[in-house]
């Protein structure tokens, strides 16, 4: 079996985000970069599957940094392939979409392709859907685990209706939902074998196609300060605050 | 625009890290994030070392990173080592006593002074945490001055009788192996690398103050029977002990770096929050003075922790070095703890936070290893050529 697990670079979600005064981006100085974390659950997933029926568990990405690939190959990752491009993190999803169908179309088959239900920096839940529209293949989205089980790929999904139980048939794409077990620490043996492993870089060129942006960010402005609480005197004027402010009771 | 500065890494000294000393550094600082921090209290209240850490601690690679991998090491360099130590003990100083023990204490005098059949039996279990180990050289009445030693080994034939009594020996009680060491019949110090079935016994060492996290005992040798192949061939003399001491101490070091700068973060983030005749108290001069020396303090240590392990990567670091940094380096946690502590008021003592239990566990930290007396005797020493560690003769 041949997995791919697409996989996108993003601010710390612990960090504290500044907004250039100008608003044309953030400040980057000091900012530390992660694996969007929906991604780690699909690369969890991912290495899970490998681990239980074996296989080649590729990993991709648009960037102009390494780590996070690189941190892929040393959880368990068999090869990366990062396709560079410096603004990846203004690229719309889908302009990002068209680059992913093209690596898949060029290094794939694939079985199997997995990636985080959203991209925490954008906020959008686009790719899934765009890759299994232009490469025509199954789609659940918002899973929370996946097992094989014979030939036969069975996910689950929360869904307000209930937990559900999905029997999918490969090729396919997953997009992952925060997973029911935590993505995994590399350990120390596994990053030192990562400096052995193949990561390709590829360009644009070598891939033959070209992006024209779908659009760009205007301006950013930060979002608005959360409001301080309120201390109040007594219990009669909480009381009063609850039933004729906030109307709750 | 005033640029963002990490205070917490102020010369962006890991910012040159390549990628894989960052992967390590960021496999320990979130291990110990989401494993250690949230269960540490409970276990430095009840006076216990979280065994069930031991697993977790050796799947992720922290034992014995700097053997080669065919005695179940990580081929690392002390660098690594050094980030290892340093994030462990941001955590707690417990669960780096414990990697520094079974590491440099226990798997280097074994890979440094034993034989080839010595180190494939026992490194890659060591390194797998399947066996404890121990490491035996402080007595009663033998701390500083480790020469001064009772314990005995006398040979018989093919086998060594040890009789002794060894105290203040972490991982005592946890421990399937111990490295003792002993004076033979000539006065020469040997190593041993004595194995619980031949008969030692621990005794839990109760009622810390410091490091109630980390096991702590006694091993009592009542003429243990050791066979020959269990002494470390190539030790012979007070030297091979204390080498194994440089190895530990410069983790040590890397640690006091670890709790500085995590009693800085989390005293300046209690700063922040913290309003007091109407101001958060870190708008007070007297409490920025204060956040400014715990900065120099503790930023000059990394300075220092960083140069030795570029030493060691020439070949050209000493144990002169090492007493400079382990000395230097704890003594600046301390001063940072002072303070740390203090600014958080009431709260500091609370063990919900982190200072009281870091300013505890820098008391022994400060004493093992050497104390901060003996490593100035050492620098001492250096400087003038002349040897004060003994008065006059050296009798009462
Ligand atoms: C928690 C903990 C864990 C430990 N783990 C281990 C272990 O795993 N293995 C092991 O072998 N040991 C271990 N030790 C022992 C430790 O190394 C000794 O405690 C240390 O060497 C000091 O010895 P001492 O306690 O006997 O103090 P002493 O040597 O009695 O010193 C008492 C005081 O006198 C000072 N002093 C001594 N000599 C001089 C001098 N010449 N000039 C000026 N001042 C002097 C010292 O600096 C100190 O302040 C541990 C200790 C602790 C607290």
């Amino acid at each position: 079996m041949r997995i791919l697990t697409i996989i996108k670079r993003v601010p710390d979600t612990a960090a504290n985000i500044r907004i250039l005064e100008d608003g044309s981006g953030i400040d980057k100085t000091n900012l530390n970069y992660v694996t969007n974390p929906y991604d780690e659950y699909a690369l969890e997933t991912a290495l899970r599957l490998k681990e239980a029926k074996g296989g080649q568990l590729e990993v991709l990405a648009v960037s102009d940094n390494q780590d996070i690939l690189r941190n892929a190959l040393a959880v368990g990752a068999d090869k990366a392939y990062m396709v560079e491009y410096a603004d990846y993190d203004k690229l719309d999803p889908y302009n990002l979409s068209r680059i992913y169908a093209e690596v898949i179309k060029q290094k794939g088959p694939y079985d199997l392709i997995l990636t985080g239900k959203v991209t925490i920096d954008d906020n959008s839940y686009a790719i899934g859907g765009y890759l299994a529209a232009f490469l025509g293949l199954n789609y659940v989205s918002h899973i929370v685990s996946a097992a094989l089980e014979g030939d036969e790929l069975v996910v689950e999904k929360e869904t307000d209706r209930g937990s559900e139980t999905l029997s999918i048939s490969m090729p396919a794409i997953l997009t992952h939902e925060r997973g029911k077990y935590e993505p995994r620490l590399p350990n120390l043996r596994g990053i030192m074998q990562a400096k052995r492993k193949p990561l390709d870089v590829l360009k644009l060129e070598d891939l033959g196609i070209t992006v024209t942006p779908a659009y760009e960010i205007v301006k950013l402005t930060p979002p608005p300060k959360k409001e301080g609480g309120r201390i109040l005197e007594s219990v009669d004027e909480l009381v009063e605050v609850l039933k004729n402010e906030i109307k709750v009771i | 625009m005033g640029k963002r500065v990490d205070y917490r890494d102020f010369f962006l000294l890991d910012e040159e890290l390549d990628f894989e000393y960052k992967a390590i550094r960021d496999t320990v600082r979130e291990f110990v994030e989401n494993e250690v921090k949230p269960i540490i209290n409970d276990y430095w209240e009840k006076g216990e070392f979280p065994v069930h850490l031991i697993p977790r601690i050796a799947e992720l690679g922290l034992i014995g990173s700097y053997f080669p991998e065919e005695y179940g090491g990580a081929g690392l360099d002390k660098l690594a080592y050094g980030l290892i130590t340093r994030e462990l003990e941001a955590g707690d100083s417990g669960i780096r006593s414990f990697v520094s023990v079974q590491t440099s204490l226990v798997m280097y005098p074994i890979y440094a002074f034993g034989s080839e059949e010595q180190k494939k039996k026992y490194l890659p279990k060591l390194a797998s945490g399947e066996i404890i180990g121990a490491f035996g050289l402080t007595e009663p009445d033998a701390g500083s001055d480790p020469s001064s030693m009772q314990t005995r080994a006398y040979r018989k034939g093919n086998e060594w009788i040890l009789r002794g009594t060894k105290m203040w020996i972490t991982n005592a009680n946890l421990s399937h192996i111990a490295i003792i060491w002993a004076k033979d019949e000539e006065g020469v110090i040997r190593g041993f690398i004595v194995e619980r079935d031949m008969g030692y016994e621990t005794q839990k060492m109760k009622g810390k103050g410091s490091l109630r996290a980390s096991d702590t005992g006694e091993i009592i040798l009542d003429d243990v029977v050791v066979p020959d192949e269990n002494r470390l061939p190539k030790a012979e003399g007070l030297k091979y002990p204390l080498m194994c001491l440089t190895h530990a101490r410069y983790g040590i070091a890397w640690g006091a770096v670890g709790i500085g700068i995590s009693l800085l973060e989390e005293a300046t983030e209690y700063a922040k929050e913290r309003i007091m005749f109407g101001s958060p108290i870190a708008r007070f001069q007297i409490t920025q003075e204060k956040l400014a020396d715990m900065l120099t303090w503790i930023q000059n240590a990394n300075l220092v922790v960083y140069r030795l392990a570029y030493l060691d990567k020439i070949g050209k670091m000493t144990h002169h070095h090492v007493s400079y940094a382990k000395r230097y380096a704890v003594r600046a946690a301390k001063m940072v703890a002072e303070k740390a502590r203090g600014m958080m008021g009431a709260n500091g003592i609370m063990l919900e936070y982190n200072a009281i239990r870091h300013m505890a566990n820098l008391e022994a930290v400060e004493t093992y290893e050497g104390t901060y007396e003996i490593h100035t005797l050492i620098l001492g020493e250096l400087i003038t050529g002349m040897d004060a560690f003994r008065v006059g003769d050296g009798k009462k």
